[in-house]
């Protein structure tokens, strides 16, 4: 977590900052020890380098499935299965080709045993595995085409999320994190409800060679059901409120001693407004983090109460509540820390619908939330996971492999068109072969929609200029409004 | 529903059909390429690939396909086209996806492949010219080797002159309490800031400089006792003997080691999967023990990189070498990558990387795709030295690959003695296969009711539970059999029928997998069964032609770990199998767990048994404990990570791009030309070339590894390295002010045998180390000329081991491993040990906080220089950490209980320990006022303590 910062890493900083992308960093440094919220607008006329265009959306809110939901199960709507259920037809198949260079394998087509059918006024097709989020339909911008790297989950997480399947790379939330600031001076920029430990666990949120304030802070974890807001030496409540008051004012006089004897050192002013920060972060989050001060009608929307969609819609309302306090990059993950993480269903595909049923009602409730208090607006709502499902069984014929080359995943909020489908993938739902949309081209156009250009977005490390898409990335402009 | 997409230029398109068609008249070949075939790369290709692209710098993979001649010449991966071999131009095979996948945003429809495939064979004619633009692409960007061998640091060391100072500056550089000697880094450093007309500040105070020496030489605070007596030696050798006596202190090694487990990315484990390096500690141990030992720094580049292959002679040196190994090996590698080309090169080149930066002090990696942009290192260099590494074997292939472990050296009784342990265990492994036939025989004999399935243990899931693909038959023809028979395939539609045994009743743990099946001689003997646990898919061949050896009727399938809700089945499919196949029952028994049914009598026939077969069954129990116990012995073999050299060794070639399938030109194995090439260092046709890498390395003439050390070890004493990034020396990085100093460093070290400890005191014997951090000038606020000290922060390390230490909390054991019991995967991991920091289990999944809010090293990266911050988090942890408040509650306990007659003694006993000073007259008021009356409250003086450990003077060093 990083929350505020220190002077001393401003020359480190400028050190390692490549092609003039420096000074921007540099600026919302600045701004955040002055303690003022670094906001969008004030860097754009100065930084027109970096800020290609007016932003479209100040958050990003990433609905994390993890283990990969099946694209043909649930929005990629593929009568052709049905016609060739259980017949044998030849395919590329990821994890063949990488073991053993086959190509066109014959694999049983295994058709989805879910129906859909159309939503809203653009006729949207979705499975019934999710009813909520089909009446949402006209809301969703449906990339039908996404392909990625990785076939198994931990490469193909990190890629998720740091944009390469190594594991020291900057996630992308810290990268908004380091290229925006933050928009509350008591809140961190970048925050993930709910990480998983698994499939490269704090990597995936880590800063990699980014200096370590621009890391996500983690509120829970996926394996402790029981504390779903506890926040690294944050206290819930403190009982003592008293002690700690004079604690915290005994240290703050100490250092401020230490200050007079050394008026100019920059060091002992950055510790005195670490602790003011960290004591207004005692202070506001846990108000933040206090979801049941919500009232009945909002905890119903989310399913709160509910067996199969309390945790997730408590993590969903969260995550709304902390849009509203101005956290610039929110994940929320469904999932958990094995090896087959949820939506991983090699076998017995049914087993979808258990996570469907747990993710559905709260990601739609969060859709509305926010639609109704005007959040969507300038928020982005990122539905997807590391990668798709094959259209074929695997040779247990119940359940299916995973698929990097053809998925789905949806966009909705500020930016993006609404009502819309973009990119196809074949007839059977397997590979994207239609206005193909690599995830570096995702990460590209939520940058681009942040209104930074990812390719300027740089950082010097180890001799090179890294940035979040590597040499790659195509901003799908097709899908912007 | 609206659809959107790209919108066809279909006005271009016509246009150029238009203007294709009027030329027509001069061939039909240029018909062709006009009507069909421009448009075609116009709309699909020249985005990336035409001079327009060169222009926006958007060319991908070196191709131009806007003249005939460039397609010819072709780009990265070769030409784009072959009119001898159509089907085999790049530009054919790319298009219909097989391999190159182009373009890459979805695939051109059969007939335009049709159109592309007819026009080279036609002779591919192509209208355009090749432009300005192309050539401009072609020109690679000349690495000058022979110039930048010139520049510093590639040009040979040399013992660069002391520089003459004026007498006055003289008495400046000599030291004050050592006066005899004069250092020469007092001389560089002077006459360098001559020029700026810069004069040093004085001598930090006595109290504080001591503080700095013991952090700096120890990561521990001086105990009030320690303070006092330096403090009251007025000798004028009294800092001398401080400095000898810190550099003998066992913690020496422990604060050194640690600043070397940094450049190394010493970890426990991998990222990915969680999975820990369960000897890597003995990695740890050996940096710890020869740094505090002095082992000569190319002593241990050396082992490092070859202790396996050097011509050591006692056990000792042998086991250290290859402990040393470990460091080839502790990469944060994506085990599970399916592609084990790409992981073998990936392995490569995270090794090349770290010794590149370690030791070199530069960014080979950045060559692996192309030359590097900054530096000059060129392509082939990087695959000269990958070559070199590539013919060694760091990893074992599997679906998650596994890290190569070895015996560790013993006496020759010793291995003799292991040797024949191996040899008895196999002798024992045929005996109980044999007795486990008899026994089968004899259960097939004398057991032949249905066995009703609660009679096993474990997680048992039956034929009839399993989940069926194609058609089965339920037989009970051949007995026994577990529950109500089992199925069969009908010997029938091979390769269409599968069986799968699924289970979500599994704990977190290992099992031993069983199938259970009926024998019989007409039954198929290749029976191919996948095994998925949480480690992957793994595939068992079974013979159902022979009898179970497992009472009643299972054979083992091996032991597999699976994780609670993870994946947990076993499929058996009839593809290529040749006879009958069958199933009856899987079963999944707990490791560990006895099975009852072997060693119990089976029920209702039980009196019907003879006593032979109580004999058979002794006789394996018997067996079995033996077995047992050899293992056991066996098991205590200690064992170290390290890597194997591979039997073939093969000469290297470049990767085009790093694409690892890209195969490009043949290089020779070397090193670094503008490092001064091969230093007429010979590659063995024999072995890998580790030791020559590692004599080209340490090669007094290699211009690079002594000036990184030197670097180094300035840096880690003084704060800040005088070339400013330890891990990156090349032309590309901020030039160092004092390069004259550093190669003097760097031929001192040299002329020492490479000690780290005569260096190190050679650094803080100088005036420059004992300076006041403090200045009036403004001159030079970066403290570039070294005239002042260098302010710096204690390292994460520092401050829990001195809130350890101050708490008399510490427990002071050095070496060994902390691991016990081993979890199994590193996720989520606490460790609770009061230890020194750097004995710490450093997994990655699982940083101590602590230490990770005070800006630790990552451990998958060389860090030369720790990140500085100051942070709220790390605010938030010294407010709130239960640990910090249970060492501030100790810290309390025990200062109540010390001798001491008032508050105000107490007050300056906590500020001494803390601060290693006494409080100032407003300090003291502030905390008499926070004690009140309540004087021997400890609550009260845990509150002091914890407000001392959370000051901001604590964390800094001045």
């Amino acid at each position: 977590m990083g929350i505020n910062v220190s002077p001393l890493t401003r020359r480190q900083l400028l050190q390692n900052t490549g092609c003039g992308f420096g000074m921007l960093a540099f600026q919302s440094l600045l701004q955040s020890t002055a303690s003022q919220a670094a906001t969008f607008d004030k860097d754009n006329s100065t930084h027109p380098a970096i800020f290609n265009l007016t932003p479209k959306v100040k958050r990003v809110i990433f609905l994390f499935m993890q283990g990969g939901v099946s694209q043909v199960d649930s929005f990629d709507h593929k009568p052709k299965l049905q016609e060739f259920s259980g017949q044998k037809v030849p395919f590329d198949d990821a994890r063949v080709i990488a073991n053993t260079g086959k190509r066109a394998t014959p694999q049983r087509v295994f058709s989805s045993p879910w129906k859909f059918k159309p939503y809203g006024e653009t006729g949207l097709m979705v499975s019934d595995l999710f009813p909520h989020i089909g009446q949402q339909a006209d809301d969703l911008c449906v990339i039908h085409s996404m392909n990625t790297e990785g076939v198994a989950h931990g490469p193909a997480t990190l890629f998720l999320h740091c944009g390469a399947t190594v594991g020291f790379r900057p996630s992308m939330g810290s990268w908004i994190s380091y290229g925006l600031g933050t928009e509350n001076e008591n809140l961190p920029a970048f925050i993930t409800i709910s990480p998983s430990a698994g499939n490269g666990g704090p990597r995936n949120y880590g800063s990699g060679f980014l200096p370590a304030k621009y890391q996500g802070t983690a509120i829970g974890r996926t394996a402790n059901a029981k504390q779903l807001n506890h926040v690294d030496f944050l206290k819930p409540n403190i009982t003592d409120v008293e002690r700690l008051q004079k604690k915290y004012d005994l240290l703050q006089a100490m250092n401020r001693l230490r200050q007079q004897q050394l008026p100019n050192d920059d060091e002992v002013e950055a510790v005195v407004e670490s602790y003011e920060t960290a004591w207004r972060m005692q202070h506001k989050a846990p108000e933040v983090l206090d979801i049941d001060k919500e009232d009945a009608n909002t905890l119903k929307l989310y399913g709160i109460g509910d067996k199969a969609t309390d945790r997730f819609g408590r993590q969903c309302l969260l995550a709304r509540r902390l849009c509203e306090a101005g956290v610039r990059f929110i994940q929320v993950t469904y999932g958990d820390d094995t090896a087959n993480p949820a939506w991983d269903q090699h076998s017995n595909l049914e087993k979808h619908a258990d996570h469907a049923l747990a993710t559905d009602r709260p990601v739609a409730a969060l859709l509305q939330d926010l639609k109704q208090r005007g959040l969507l607006e300038d928020t982005l709502v990122w539905w997807g996971g590391e990668f798709g499902r094959t259209p074929y069984a695997q040779d247990n014929g119940t359940g299916r492999d995973h698929n990097p080359g053809g998925f789905t995943v949806w966009l909705a909020g500020g930016g993006v068109k609404s009502g819309i489908t973009y990119g196809a993938t074949d007839e059977f739902g397997h590979a994207a072969i239609e206005n193909r949309v690599h995830m570096h081209d995702l990460h590209a156009t939520i940058l681009h929609l942040m209104g930074v250009d990812h390719t300027k977005l740089t950082y010097r490390y180890a001799g090179r200029d890294y940035r979040l898409t590597d040499v790659h990335g195509k901003i799908v402009t097709d899908i912007c409004s | 529903m609206r659809t959107v997409g790209r919108v066809n230029s279909l006005a271009l398109v016509m246009l150029i059909y238009i203007t294709g068609s009027l030329r027509a008249q001069s061939s039909p070949q240029e018909a062709f390429f006009e009507s069909r075939i421009r448009p075609l790369l116009i709309e699909h290709c020249y985005e990336c690939h035409s001079a327009d692209a060169v222009a926006k710098n958007e060319l991908k993979g070196g191709l131009l396909l806007d003249s005939a001649e460039s397609m010819r010449q072709g780009g990265d991966s070769g030409s784009a086209i072959d009119t001898n071999d159509v089907d085999a131009s790049l530009i054919l095979t790319a298009m219909r996806y097989e391999g190159l996948e182009m373009p890459p945003d979805g695939k051109l429809s059969e007939q335009e492949i049709a159109d592309v495939r007819q026009w080279i064979a036609d002779g591919a004619f192509h209208s355009g010219k090749p432009s300005a633009h192309a050539s401009d692409a072609k020109a690679k960007p000349n690495i000058d080797i022979q110039a930048a061998r010139k520049l510093w640091p590639y040009f040979p060391l040399q013992q660069p002159p002391l520089p003459a100072l004026p007498s006055t500056q003289v008495d400046q550089a000599k030291t004050t309490s050592v006066n005899e000697s004069r250092s020469a880094i007092d001389y560089f450093l002077i006459a360098r800031a001559r020029e700026k007309s810069l004069s040093p500040e004085s001598e930090l105070e006595k109290s504080r400089l001591v503080r700095r020496l013991y952090y700096d030489l120890t990561g521990l605070p001086p105990t009030p006792e320690q303070l006092a007596s330096y403090l009251h030696d007025i000798e004028p050798d009294a800092y001398e003997r401080l400095v000898d006596q810190l550099l003998s202190s066992p913690h020496f090694g422990v604060r050194w080691g640690r600043n070397w487990l940094d450049i190394v990315r010493f970890a426990e484990s991998t990222t990915l999967r969680g999975l820990i390096y369960t000897e890597a500690w003995r990695f740890r141990d050996y940096v710890i023990d020869s740094i505090q030992h002095d082992r000569p720094l190319d002593q241990m580049i050396r082992e490092h990189i070859a202790g396996d292959l050097l011509p050591n002679q006692s056990i000792e040196d042998k086991t250290r070498g290859l402990i040393a190994t470990t460091f080839l090996t502790l990469g944060n590698h994506n085990l599970e990558e399916q592609d084990k080309q790409q992981l073998r090169m990936d392995v490569v080149d995270e090794q090349l990387d770290v010794i590149g930066q370690a030791f070199l002090g530069q960014t080979l990696g950045c060559a692996r795709c192309h030359d590097h942009k900054f530096d000059p290192i060129p392509t082939k260099d990087y695959y000269a030295m990958a070559g070199i590494l590539r013919n060694v074997q760091t990893l074992k292939d599997a679906n998650v690959s596994n890290w190569v472990t070895r015996p560790l050296p013993t006496t020759a009784e010793q291995e003799t003695h292991y040797a024949q342990l191996t040899q008895q265990l196999s002798h024992l492994d045929a005996q109980i296969k044999t007795l486990k036939t008899e026994l089968a025989n004899f259960n097939a004999e004398t057991t032949n009711d249905p066995i009703p399935l609660k009679r096993l243990e474990g997680v048992v899931v039956d034929d009839s539970e399993a989940q069926v693909v194609g058609s089965w038959t339920h037989s009970q023809h051949v007995k026994p059999y577990l529950g109500n028979g089992y199925l069969h395939d009908d010997n029938s539609d091979k390769g269409e029928k599968t069986l799968t045994f699924a289970t979500t009743q599994l704990n977190s743990g290992n099992y031993e997998v069983r199938l259970a099946y009926s024998p019989a001689e007409s039954r198929a003997n290749r029976i191919q069964v996948t095994v998925a646990s949480a480690d992957g898919e793994k595939v068992v061949t079974v013979d159902q032609s022979r009898k179970p050896d497992i009472v009643p009727c299972f054979v083992s399938l091996g032991s597999y770990r699976f994780e609670t809700g993870g994946q947990a089945y076993v499929l058996i499919s009839t593809g290529e199998t040749d006879g009958y196949v069958t199933a009856d029952a899987v079963q999944f028994l707990p490791q560990g767990q006895s099975d009852s049914f072997a060693n119990t009598n089976s029920g209702s026939n039980a009196k019907e048994l003879a006593a032979d077969r109580k004999a058979l069954q002794d006789k394996m129990s018997q067996l079995e404990a033996e077995k047992k116990s050899v293992q056991a012995e066996l098991d205590l073999r200690p064992q170290t990570m390290s890597v194997i050299e591979r039997k073939e060794i093969e000469e290297p070639y470049i990767n085009i791009r790093g694409i690892v399938h890209s195969r490009g030109a043949n290089v020779n194995r070397g090193f670094l030309d503008v490092a001064g090439g091969n230093l007429g260092i010979d590659l063995p046709d024999s072995q890998s070339g580790r030791l020559e890498l590692v004599d080209w390395l340490v090669s007094p003439q290699n211009p690079l590894t002594s000036r990184v050390l030197a670097n180094r070890i300035w840096a880690w004493t003084m704060g800040v390295g005088l070339a400013r990034n330890p891990d990156h020396l090349g032309p590309s990085s901020e030039p160092p002010l004092h390069p004259e100093l550093i190669d003097y460093l760097a031929c001192d070290l040299q002329a020492n045998e490479w000690s780290l400890k005569k260096m190190v005191r050679n650094i803080v014997l100088s005036a420059a180390y004992r300076r006041r951090t403090e200045t009036a000038s403004p001159a030079d606020p970066d403290n570039r000329y070294w005239m002042r000290g260098e302010k710096k922060f204690l390292t994460a390390e520092s401050i829990r081991d001195s809130m350890l230490q101050i708490a008399g909390q510490l427990d002071g054991r050095l070496y060994g491993s902390e691991l016990s019991p081993l979890p199994a995967a590193d996720y989520g991991y606490e460790s609770k040990s009061q230890r020194r920091s750097v004995f710490l289990p450093m997994f990655r999944n699982s940083l101590p906080k602590l230490l990770v809010a005070f800006d630790m090293a990552d451990p998958s990266r060389v860090t030369g220089s720790r990140n500085q911050s100051i942070v709220a988090p790390q605010a938030l942890l010294m407010l709130n950490s239960d640990e910090v408040a249970h060492w501030s509650g100790a810290a309390a306990k025990q200062i109540l209980r010390y001798p001491l007659k008032d508050t105000n003694d107490r007050l300056d006993f906590v500020f001494r320990q803390i601060l290693m000073r006494t409080p100032t007259d407003s300090e003291r008021a502030l905390f008499q006022e926070y004690l009140g009356t309540d004087h021997d409250s400890v609550d009260v003086w845990q509150d002091v303590y914890q407000t001392l450990f959370g000051s901001a003077e604590f964390r800094t060093l001045d």
